[in-house]
């Protein structure tokens, strides 16, 4: 019935995809020059936009500062246009709020905080398109911002999402997919040391299937960490030849 | 942006002279940037950008019943985000105020009926009619805000197709939508008379078009002209601080008047010759 | 012309050529506010009460500049229709343009750390409503003793075509209707105009000794050169209606000798 329509016979997906294949990655790192990191994605249809302030001073009070680490603010925003119904509110609603909580505990544990005490690094994200696979999109799409804007990190932070249907593991589903199976994971890691800094999971999944989308959901964080990397080096490599 | 008084000297020095800190005289305009169809699934979609201020723009057209006092009237609805992404100073509500006052601006300047065609809009007269929602996405703020969305809303309007739809009466005097199966047939919107927005800071004695924001942030007040092609002045506010001169204000609006239906020909002309290579934010 | 009287403390216009229009002013009409006024111009009445210059409680708010907040509460029976259209838009929009009408005639440099608030109520909008309630708010500036740039002192035109002169606003409410014009319309007058050919309202705010535009709100179709036209028109009327504001303003003070001869022990209002 419903979750067969996500699989056809020929074994690939509505969009011809493979099961374990991701959707088309283009970034562009340093798209706005007024912040100082920023970076937009698009995977598939989903488009999003990163942007690092920092590390700066605390604002809004000196009772937010910490002595010894730096503080992670984040915020999440779905633009209200980024459905197809279109959105009351961009951010406030609960699911941007759980997304943002999302973004920052994934970024307290990837980022040095403790070379910044007592300041503020902000790390603002834009929706633009959601075509699924929001929450990881802005990952990868925050992780670009950040490498952008200088800060120091543990590693690399890539996300993906993936699902079970009918014993194949899906990686990286879009809109449809998404609501035709129900149940999808999203996990967020550290590509080098196998880390994993963010697990969130929606619907229900059998826990004999959860190794093998676990599994799947790195191999699927490994891929887009190559992607990244390279497009990082090469922007890298084009600045260093610029300065000369 | 705060600036130290020998900056903001240099700025008032500069503008007397018309050499603009950036080398511009009085009354030029910065690198203009326009592309359409940006997002996939909207009626009409624009990004635009001027010097460092860029906006997005996005037109959703959706069926809803009219107002009793206009039955055969459709309606347009602004809607105004100022991003995070934009200055930190924007998270949370901080850029509220900002996005109400440039909101009841377009509300003020589009209300006059000889804008837009609103009866074309009109699908069963009482029963349906289509509403407009045009919501920007300030993106960067690098000054003359109400320019660039005000242009970005004519680049979206223009860009906007609305589905053809047919009105069937059931059997109990329901109406019932009839979609067309065919995409491609649909409408586009007369935006001519659409008018923009022109912002004359004041600065010392003169007044400047399209300011930075270094000069914003030493101007006093500025005057947001909403004008359209033919030259009809549709709305006029002064907001900021100062205050203006009769002198200054007549000079403003004869400029506006001279440049205004410039910038719409212009416009027109560069929406018209776009080619389909889009790339948005990868450019 | 027309006749100023002074009726229990009460400015009252009665205009010859219109007995039945009346213009009304007064100042000091809040007992518990630092400054308020209340101003009926026709059928449109507004009152303003104005508190402070207080201290800015929240840190981060610290500027050298004090801070103007205005807020305009159109009352739900205002209208002709209950609670009309969008009312809250309206409201923000009214609250926007005073707040940048009044900057820059209040000396905000001169009150750092601080916040005035102005709060205006609509009690009933007969057209004109911008203009009138501007004027009121800054009548009761000056009766808060909060210190301007100018004395803004109000005029107003009932109608162009009776060449009225109601002294009471310092905002004109400017209107053509096709070709017609029409100072300081009437809601009807005002709808009328919205369905003709040229049409358009133009409303300045005017500083009249420093002879400066605090303030212009234009909405409508007209061309450049009928705003320009409409704008000195607007100024040349408004000074001829300064010195009543003035007089009026004058004598709410309690040490002026007008007053003190009428000493009476009438409530306010």
């Amino acid at each position: 019935m419903a979750r067969t329509e996500a699989f056809f016979d020929t074994g690939l997906r509505a969009d011809g995809r493979d099961p374990s294949q991701l959707r088309k990655i283009s970034c562009k790192v340093g798209a706005f020059k007024q912040a100082d990191g920023s970076a937009y994605i698009e995977q598939g249809k989903t488009k999003i936009l990163a942007t690092v302030y920092g590390p700066q001073e605390i604002r809004g009070g000196k009772s937010k500062v910490l002595h010894d680490r730096a503080l992670i603010n984040c915020q999440f925003s779905m633009a209200v246009f980024c459905t197809s119904e279109r959105r009351n509110r961009p951010r406030g609603d609960r699911k941007t709020m759980e997304l943002n909580s999302m973004l920052q505990q994934t970024y307290e544990a990837a980022i040095r905080v403790e070379l910044f005490p007592r300041s503020q690094i902000d790390i603002f994200v834009e929706v633009l398109q959601a075509d699924g696979g929001v929450a990881s999109a802005a990952i990868n799409a925050a992780t670009l911002a950040l490498i952008d804007a200088g800060v120091p990190m543990k590693d690399y932070v890539c996300a993906c999402s993936a699902a079970m249907v009918d014993d194949f593991p899906f990686l990286d589903l879009s809109h449809l997919e998404e609501i035709v199976v129900g149940s999808m994971v999203t996990f967020a890691c550290l590509p080098r040391s196998k880390q994993i800094v963010l697990s969130e999971m929606s619907g229900r999944l059998h826990l004999d299937y959860l190794d093998k989308v676990m599994d799947a959901a790195l191999k699927g964080c490994e891929d887009v960490f190559h992607i990244m990397d390279s497009i990082v080096r090469s922007q890298v490599a084009h600045m260093a030849a610029a300065m000369g | 942006m705060t600036l130290s008084e020998g900056e903001k000297k240099y700025i008032l020095d500069s503008v007397n002279d018309d050499c603009r800190i950036d080398g511009r005289q009085r009354n030029n305009y910065r690198l203009m940037q326009v592309e359409t169809d940006v997002i996939d699934h909207a009626n009409g979609s624009a990004r635009l950008r001027i010097g460092e201020t860029e906006v997005l723009v996005c037109v959703k057209a959706e069926l809803e019943t009219p107002k009793p006092e206009t039955p055969d009237r459709g309606a347009i609805q602004f809607f105004i985000d100022c991003s995070a992404n934009a200055s930190p100073q924007f998270a949370g509500r901080g850029g509220n105020e900002l996005a109400s006052d440039i909101q009841s601006c377009l509300d003020r300047a589009f209300s006059s009926p000889s804008v837009l065609d609103y009866t074309a809009l009109c699908v069963e007269r009482g029963h349906f009619s289509w509403t407009l929602f045009v919501d920007i996405l300030i993106l960067q703020c690098g000054g003359n805000l109400y320019d660039a969305v005000s242009l970005g809303v004519k680049a979206a309007l223009y860009n906007t197709v609305i589905a053809k739809v047919a009105v069937k009466f059931l059997a109990d005097n329901k109406p019932e939508v009839e979609v067309s199966s065919d995409p491609s047939k649909g409408f586009k919107l007369d935006v001519t008379n659409v008018p923009c927005f022109m912002t004359f800071l004041r600065i010392g004695n003169h007044c400047v078009l399209d300011p930075s924001l270094e000069e914003e942030s030493c101007g006093q007040g500025s005057l947001v002209v909403g004008i359209t092609v033919q030259g009809i002045v549709t709305h006029v506010r002064k907001v900021g601080p100062g205050s203006f001169h009769p002198t200054s204000m007549e000079d403003a609006l004869n400029t506006a008047n001279a440049i205004g239906p410039l910038i719409h020909m212009q416009l027109l002309s560069k929406l018209k010759e776009e080619t389909a290579d889009k790339r948005g934010f990868l450019r | 012309m027309a006749e100023q009287l002074k009726v229990e403390k009460y400015w009252v216009l009665v205009l010859q050529e219109q007995p039945s229009l009346l213009v009304v002013l007064k100042v000091g009409v809040n007992g518990k506010a630092k400054g308020s006024a209340y101003v009926e111009a026709g059928n449109t009445k507004v009152i303003t009460a104005i508190y402070g210059p207080r201290e800015i409680l929240r840190r981060q708010d610290f500027r050298m500049k004090g801070i103007l907040y205005c807020e305009v509460k159109i009352a739900n029976f205002a209208t002709q229709m209950r609670a009309e259209g969008n009312k809250e838009a309206r409201e923000q929009e009214l609250s926007a343009v005073l707040r940048h009408s009044l900057e820059p005639v209040v000396c905000l440099h001169l009150y750092p750390k601080s916040q005035i608030d102005v709060y205006v109520h609509v009690l009933e909008d007969d057209g004109s409503c911008l203009a009138t309630l501007i004027t009121c708010a800054g009548l009761a500036l000056c009766d808060a003793a909060i210190q301007t740039y100018d004395l803004i002192v109000g005029m107003g035109l009932v109608s162009f075509f009776h060449l009225l002169y109601c002294l009471c606003e310092s905002m004109l409410d400017n209107r053509y209707i096709g070709g017609n014009i029409y100072m300081d319309p009437t809601h009807d007058e005002e709808k009328e105009s919205a369905s003709s050919g040229e049409n358009g309202s133009v409303i300045i705010g005017l500083m009249p000794s420093v002879q400066q535009l605090a303030t212009i709100f234009q909405y409508g179709d007209v061309s450049a050169q009928s705003v320009t036209k409409a704008c000195k028109e607007l100024m040349s009327m408004c000074q001829e209606v300064t010195p009543v504001l003035q007089e009026c303003l004058l004598n709410a003070c309690p040490n002026s000798p007008i007053a003190e001869a009428e000493h009476d022990d009438q409530p306010d209002l």
